[in-house]
């Protein structure tokens, strides 16, 4: 368990589901701080310290919730990305998306996804999920 | 017995056989009794001489004579053996072989030749129809081989005729090919007449069917063959300004089943060319020629049978996965709408109880924003669907036209936004549904209004540039232009590069989609961000 608070990235296009992860996930854990994101070039900026994060400081996540369809580099390909990286390929990954396509599924696991969930419709639905992937990623899963 | 005169006499007549006897030294030759019964001239016609016998001799042989002789008289050989035509004075041809001696004096100088002289001209004519009745069969295997063999009847007519022009010795050959539609024989294969300078090429390139002066035509119609064994005895025949030495006719019909394939065409220098025998071995011919036309457009009718279910299929394949991207798009893209109402409903339970009313109007106005977005989706999905298909029938205008038309469309944002519109004077013909290309237009210039970015001087300009052949339209602007990388992704359904700019995402698809369904490409050109962007596209042209 970790005693310094958590750093979650959220990358999500959508600004309405980033409000829902982020307001059910800080209902239900304690010692979290979000990150969100909103497109997947400013991630790789931010996780590989260039562009308009050449410069600040950019503590490294200790979990990446990722949405499939992203503008400009979408998901599948942020997580092909990250995935082949030495430094940041240890990051658990989980992607948090509303499709169900099998395709998509199966190229999330090809890619060594950490996790997949699909987004559920529906309020309480919404807030179990993310009340146990605070407790199982957050809480009981170990890092480095 | 052999040494009585009478009984040599009687067996000479017997076997048709003269003989004959020169004195060399005098040029006296004396001739058996029967000379003008065995050369077929009537009584006291023939002057007995050595001068009148080389008269008679076909002129042609007649060098033949005087070089055997030659080499009779210098050579040691004591035989003498020759067989040559000859010309009576009715016209007819004769064959003769002429065998003798010859007798030297002791220096060895010819001073007497005698021997004997048979009328051969049956073996003869039998030995000729023999060999050309073979060349003949030959002739007919090597067109059935090469038909067996050639499946494209382009390459296929011109070998044949090239063939049997040569084997026969004939002066031309023509296949003829039966268009039922038009009634009418068309030329489709054709040696060319020796000498010729047109080398096969006829003026007249078909015969209507109703044209009953021309022996092809009533081979056609009569469906067996029609042989003209003198064209200039013949009544009403068609001559050939471009072949001029023709003599003789033959008109063969290319019959399969009841079919008329056609009529294999044959004519020859010679007068009375074609026997019966002949007739026979051209109507097998063209038997077979006509068999392997009818393989060789099975063949190819089989063939484009495969190629057009070949790209019917791969349509249907390529239809196929773009079904399922857009069903993958749509049930991902209505689906996000859904998630973020019953969300947001549930805070404003939670808003609602704990008497929040900012939150609560905050939350509410997300619910509201997500049911306005998801109605803006069904709208431009149904949009889409409809342009699967042309609507309006299409129309040859001029693309300023549309051009115009589609600017004012979108006059509001580009007011707003304070945008001066070119649109290039004196834009082509092009052949498209009005309707549906003002919509695409309209959207990509609405696009290049709305990525204007902070540019103080925006403009867009409506034109073409030519790239070789190609018409080449486009819609540019000096905005904020597009990073190559994603020059591609831009046309995808529900793509946008900036997830906060306005619209669902479908407007490039569907401009995509109707310059596809008219045939057109759509491309997008741009050095990157602030350098602008020009959108390019092809159309049919229009014919005025």
């Amino acid at each position: 368990m970790h005693k310094e608070p958590t750093l979650v990235m959220l990358v999500e296009d959508n600004q309405d589901h980033a409000e829902l992860v982020m307001r059910t996930l800080t209902n239900h854990v304690v010692h979290n701080q979000v990150i969100h994101f909103d497109n997947g070039q400013i991630v790789l900026d931010y996780l590989f310290e260039q562009g308009e994060y050449a410069d600040k400081p950019c503590p490294r996540p200790h979990i990446i919730l990722l949405d499939l369809r992203l503008p400009r580099v979408d998901g599948l390909e942020l997580l092909k990305i990250i995935k082949s990286s030495t430094t940041l390929r240890t990051i658990p990954i989980v992607i948090l998306t509303s499709s169900h396509a099998e395709r998509d599924i199966i190229r999330a696991y090809d890619n060594h996804v950490n996790s997949y969930l699909i987004k559920p419709i529906g309020y309480d639905e919404f807030t179990h999920l993310m009340k146990d992937l605070g407790y199982y990623w957050l809480n009981w899963n170990t890092t480095n | 017995m052999a040494s009585d005169p009478t009984s040599i006499k009687f067996a000479l007549e017997a076997a048709q056989m003269a003989t004959w006897d020169w004195d060399i030294q005098t040029n006296q030759v004396e001739w058996s009794d029967n000379i003008e019964v065995v050369l077929g001239l009537s009584p006291g016609t023939f002057a007995k001489t050595s001068a009148a016998y080389y008269d008679l001799v076909y002129p042609e042989d007649q060098p033949l004579l005087t070089q055997a002789i030659r080499k009779a008289l210098r050579g040691r050989k004591s035989r003498y053996h020759l067989e040559h035509r000859l010309r009576r004075p009715d016209g007819s041809i004769r064959w003769l072989i002429v065998r003798g001696k010859v007798e030297r004096n002791e220096t060895g100088w010819a001073t007497r030749m005698a021997g004997i002289l048979t009328d051969i001209t049956i073996r003869k004519t039998t030995e000729l129809a023999f060999s050309r009745r073979v060349t003949e069969l030959q002739t007919v295997a090597e067109v059935s081989s090469a038909a067996a063999t050639i499946l494209d009847p382009a390459e296929l007519l011109p070998e044949v005729v090239q063939l049997t022009q040569h084997r026969f010795g004939l002066y031309h050959v023509h296949i003829f090919l039966h268009e039922a539609e038009n009634s009418t024989l068309s030329i489709a294969a054709c040696g060319w007449a020796k000498d010729s300078p047109h080398r096969g090429t006829h003026e007249k390139r078909s015969i209507p069917l109703n044209h009953k002066q021309s022996v092809v035509v009533q081979a056609a119609l009569t469906r067996q063959p029609v042989v003209v064994n003198n064209v200039h005895t013949h009544n009403n025949w068609l001559a050939n300004p471009a072949l001029p030495d023709t003599q003789s006719e033959l008109a063969v019909p290319m019959i399969v089943g009841e079919t008329l394939i056609g009529i294999l065409d044959a004519q020859s220098e010679q007068i009375d060319y074609f026997t019966p025998e002949t007739v026979s071995v051209y109507t097998t011919l063209a038997s077979q020629i006509a068999i392997a036309i009818q393989n060789a457009r099975l063949h190819s009718q089989a063939n484009n049978t495969l190629t057009q279910l070949e790209a019917a299929i791969q349509e249907l394949e390529k239809k196929n996965a773009e079904l399922e991207r857009f069903t993958y798009t749509v049930s991902h893209d209505l689906k996000s709408p859904l998630i973020t109402m019953r969300g947001f409903l549930g805070f404003l339970k939670q808003d609602a109880e704990s008497g929040n009313m900012t939150r609560f109007q905050n939350d509410l106005g997300r619910i509201v924003d997500a049911t306005n977005k998801m109605q803006r989706l069904l709208e431009d999905l149904l949009e889409l669907s409809r342009i699967g298909r042309i609507i309006n029938t299409p129309l040859v205008i001029p693309f300023e036209t549309i051009a115009w038309e589609a600017v004012a469309q979108v006059t509001g944002r580009i007011v707003e936004r304070g945008v001066q519109v070119n649109v290039m004077a004196d834009l082509p013909l092009v052949k498209v549904d009005q309707q549906r290309m003002v919509e695409a237009v309209q959207n990509l210039v609405d696009n290049a209004a709305k990525f204007m970015g902070d540019q103080p001087h925006p403009v867009i300009e409506i034109g073409t540039y030519q790239d070789g052949e190609k018409t080449v339209f486009y819609v540019s602007d000096n905005g904020i232009g597009i990073d190559p990388r994603y020059h591609d992704k831009i046309f995808g359904l529900f793509d946008k590069l900036d997830a906060q700019s306005e619209g669902t995402g479908v407007g490039l698809s569907l401009v995509k989609r109707i310059i596809e369904i008219h045939g057109g490409k759509i491309w997008v050109q741009s050095d990157g961000i602030n350098r602008g962007t020009r959108f390019c596209f092809t159309l049919p042209a229009g014919t005025a």
